[in-house]
């Protein structure tokens, strides 16, 4: 909390980008709007979007991790 | 029908423990609850743990939990746009709320319009998103009341007497405790709804024969049925980009919405913020689930009831195929989960009428005490009020309100998220781009009959209504933005940047420029 700015590991700005894959990955239904392969019954277009549910998951936290500690917070 | 007694003994039971529980919330993290940080924001105490069941418990309401599994269960693949506009949500929360928090905090803001006028420095900008987080809000915690009423009804009581009931207990104990209730309520109230989804989720398709059977099932009725009417389990290129807009703008309103803000607001810390951006999606993924039991519905035959329709599915699914007691539970949990919601949205419309309309304009020196109690009774008129709407005007018509209230709360992303990060905003081109949104978001609305979201603006086929509205609202805060700045009359954010961040020691200097004091957490109540 008061760490000097100099003591305080980099942030890394660029990982931010990686927040857009889950906005590339759902808003293009014309992607994913099949029914094959089907996992276990289930059509593409549904268990595709619960994929999507783990992978928003996996890019925020990647992202906290790479970024915590820093300035802001406290 | 005759009154289920097994059923409903479950639920009582579990609503007693749940009213014990909203009462005693005042006793926990004691401190002064005569003051709206406190009561309203529980002194911006929780944690990491407690803010995921607090903002899952207030975001993903009962309602919800009865009208996606409807809607999917009426139109098949289309109601899953619950599930993209859950997930994209979560970025966007980690890349703004945090900011958000930390200048509320910093600046002692208890509302989103507090920080309205304090960055526009106008109590009337202020006044306008107050009234219309206040509007959107309304008509939301009636809907929560609805999710309790399919329940009763399925139960075999006659609804308005237990209503009433269960929303005095609520208002009692939200006068009483505040934000603690529904904050402790919610660990209750997710437990169970996660017990009961992930049952449902394995229970159902083992009687139904596994997944592959029901959507076998669902594709047999969708084919037979005429082509407007069908439920394709996969979505249809004609509803391309109706699915996409209405996940973006959906995502984009509902961090706006007061109820969720003032969950933000109540976290301890941007690092609880952001750690929840990353956990939150657990429950969008529940959500999910719970828009598959639509399929499920369609493949047991559950027949669409007279008095809910399609949004009575999900609780004819649940006696379909549940044993009494379980039924029971899955009932009490959707009952329990409208009070959160319902607890926290009143608080939070509450904490608007006092903060910028009551303190704004009516009584503007009120003492810290006055200005809590304001909101106390505010927050009685607020739910009372809902109970007259659920029980006065027709459902279809509250849904169709809250359709709207989606449409007009995104108009709110400019003066609560934008103005965060970019300085050169005027103030009059706010106000000229929210009217301009609201009201081509209102005239698509009257023009569908506020019967759905999606309208043809001539390009791009069917697309919702309030991501056009805010598109139109955006140019003309730019275009506006930058005349004022041509004309030299450029804006400027009121707020000093550093106040975005952090105070360091030393910092204390930059606190004397606002005018309610900033609150500190007394010792011993962190997290």
């Amino acid at each position: 909390m008061s760490t000097p700015p100099s003591a305080r590991p980099a942030r890394p700005r660029w990982v931010l980008v990686l927040l857009i894959l889950p906005f590339i990955g759902l808003l293009f239904p014309n992607w994913y709007a099949r029914a094959e392969p089907r996992l276990s019954g289930i059509p593409f277009f549904i268990w595709y979007q619960f994929a999507w549910v783990v992978g928003g998951v996996a890019v925020t936290a990647f992202v906290y991790f790479v970024r915590r500690g820093g300035e802001d917070e406290d | 029908m005759s009154t289920r007694w097994d059923e409903l003994g479950i639920v009582i039971g579990l609503g007693l423990l749940v009213t014990a529980i909203g009462f005693l919330a005042a006793r926990w993290r004691r401190a002064d609850l005569n003051h709206l940080e406190e009561w309203g924001l529980a002194g911006r105490t929780f944690g990491t743990v407690v803010t995921w069941f607090l903002l899952g418990g207030d975001l993903y309401t009962a309602y919800t939990f009865v009208a996606v599994p409807g809607l999917v269960y009426g139109s098949g693949a289309f109601g899953l746009f619950a599930l993209p506009y859950t997930v994209i949500i979560y970025p966007l929360v980690f890349l703004t709320m945090p900011r958000l928090w930390q200048v509320a905090r910093n600046r002692g803001y208890v509302t989103g319009s507090d920080y309205v006028k304090d960055r526009f420095d106008s109590r009337f900008f202020a006044l306008l998103i107050a009234l219309t987080g206040i509007v959107a809000t309304m008509p939301y915690i009636a809907l929560q009341i609805y999710g309790i009423k399919v329940v009763l009804a399925n139960m075999g009581i006659s609804p308005e007497v237990a209503l009433i009931v269960a929303f005095l207990v609520l208002a009692a104990f939200t006068y009483v405790s505040g934000l603690r209730a529904p904050a402790l309520i919610a660990l209750v109230k997710d437990t169970l709804i996660w017990a009961v989804v992930l049952v449902a989720i394995i229970y159902i398709p083992y009687k139904l024969g596994g997944f592959g059977a029901i959507f076998h099932r669902v594709e047999q009725v969708s084919a037979a049925l005429p082509k407007a009417k069908a439920k394709p389990d996969v979505l249809q290129p004609t509803l391309f980009n109706g699915y996409a807009t209405i996940a973006l703008g959906s995502a984009l309103a509902l961090f706006l919405y007061p109820h969720a803000l003032t969950g933000v607001f109540s976290s301890a810390s941007q690092k609880v913020l952001k750690r929840n951006a990353s956990f939150l999606p657990a429950y969008s993924f529940m959500l999910g689930m719970i828009g598959l039991l639509g399929f499920m519905a369609i493949a047991a035959g559950v027949k669409p009831t007279k008095a809910f329709g399609n949004n009575g599915a999900i609780a004819d699914l649940f006696q379909t195929m549940f044993p009494t007691w379980f039924t029971g539970v899955a009932f009490a949990a959707i009952a329990i989960g409208a009070l959160v919601p319902a607890a926290v949205m009143s608080i939070a419309a509450a904490n608007l009428f006092s903060r910028n309309v009551w303190r704004e304009f009516v009584q503007p020196r009120m003492s810290m005490a006055r200005e809590a109690t304001i909101s106390k009774v505010a927050s009685l008129v607020v739910k009372i009020g809902a109970l007259a709407f659920i029980l006065a005007v027709p459902t279809t018509d509250i849904i169709y309100f809250q359709t709207a209230g989606g449409v007009w709360m995104i108009n709110a992303l400019p003066a609560l998220v934008i103005a965060l990060y970019v300085k050169r905003l005027d103030k009059w081109s706010m106000v000229a781009g929210w009217a301009a949104g609201v009201g081509l978001g209102t005239y698509a609305l009257v023009k569908v009959q506020f019967a759905t979201s999606l309208y043809d603006f001539g390009f791009g086929g069917k697309v919702y209504i309030g991501l056009a509205a805010i598109i139109l609202n955006l140019i003309v805060v730019s275009l506006g933005s930058v005349v004022a700045a041509l004309l030299g009359g450029a804006g400027r954010d009121r707020i000093p940047e550093a106040e975005y961040h952090p105070h360091r020691a030393g910092d204390v200097s930059l606190t004397g420029t606002r005018q309610a004091p900033v609150t500190q957490p007394a010792p011993g109540t962190g997290v």
